[in-house]
């Protein structure tokens, strides 16, 4: 079964994300901000997918990556930003580090689900 | 171009932007919009959610006024349920938070697509009374507009204040052809 990790700061976010995801069969695990997020990464789980905002407290989803990078923890793992900022600059940042697909909020269920299927080919 | 005008567009921008944001996240019917004129500011919002834009040349404050308890029917339409008494505050401001940092970020987009720089904060909420959050001021270089937002049986005020660094009169922004998002792009 295909394991995912999504860290949103926002509490109704991460609760509808959840419920979308598991509702397409998934195993879901969640962080609340992006220190939580590098916590979990590091722990020894392994996630088939991390789901990660930009704009969290405590480390932003770029700085996500760039520690968890560094420490090739990222190695089995693809990464979507799923976020509010389409900014150049960012996507710039996150195709560099790893970042498979970026999606801006707020997101269609039927978007993501196809996203997840296309890169795992199910 | 003159600072009226980009003040004025960025205004509209911010309104629509908020409005379409909270209507897509609480999966509600439209957003009715009314002019609201702040000099009427009834004491009657303890809940403010508030998210910066901050660009070079101006900042910019989105204001969400509202109380948990007449919009506590908008959170439960997310979470498709009845929430209990204990939770309603703490998910109803979540949930403007989240719809602060929809809108900021579409609006960092637009500006980002106008070749202006922003950068936008993470939200912040706060308890406590009108004379408290007003954003009346004298100051020449502050620019507010307030729309009150009622969505079904919930009413709020979104207020958009810009105070200008530096001359405004050379930006413009262009055309915001708001698909609501949702785009994906794989690398």
């Amino acid at each position: 079964m295909i394991k995912i990790l999504i860290a949103d700061d926002s509490e109704t976010f991460r609760s509808t994300l959840l419920s979308d995801l598991k509702e397409e069969g998934y195993q879901v695990d969640e962080a609340r901000d992006g220190l939580e997020a590098i916590e979990k990464i590091s722990s020894g789980k392994t996630y088939n997918l991390i789901i990660l905002d930009v704009n969290m407290p405590g480390a932003s989803g770029i700085e996500v990556l760039e520690q968890t990078k560094t420490k090739n923890l990222l190695e089995k793992s693809l990464v979507f930003m799923l976020t509010t900022d389409a900014s150049i600059e960012l996507k710039t940042k996150g195709k560099a580090l790893g970042v498979r697909a970026w999606i801006t909020k707020p997101y269609k269920k039927e978007i993501l689900a196809q996203a997840i299927k296309k890169v795992f080919s199910l | 171009m003159t600072t009226e005008k980009f003040v004025l567009d960025l205004h509209k921008t911010s309104q629509r932007t908020a409005a379409s944001r909270l209507q897509t996240y609480c999966s509600s019917q439209d957003v009715l919009v009314l002019d609201f004129v702040e000099k009427n500011f009834q004491p009657s919002y303890k809940n403010l959610v508030m998210i910066l834009v901050v660009s070079p040349n101006f900042y910019q404050s989105l204001k969400f006024f509202f109380n948990w308890e007449t919009t506590a029917p908008l959170v439960e339409r997310i979470y498709k349920n009845v929430i209990s008494d204990g939770e309603k505050e703490h998910l109803i401001v979540d949930m403007f938070k989240e719809v602060a940092n929809l809108s900021a970020g579409h609006i960092k987009s637009v500006l980002n697509k106008s070749n202006i720089y922003s950068d936008i904060s993470l939200p912040i909420s706060m308890r406590g009374y009108d004379d408290l959050f007003s954003s009346k001021s004298n100051n020449p270089k502050q620019f507010t507009q307030s729309w009150r937002f009622e969505v079904e049986t919930s009413h709020l005020i979104f207020t958009s204040s810009i105070e200008s660094r530096a001359n405004l009169e050379a930006l413009e922004i262009s055309d915001d052809n708001d698909d609501n998002d949702n785009s994906i792009e794989f690398f």
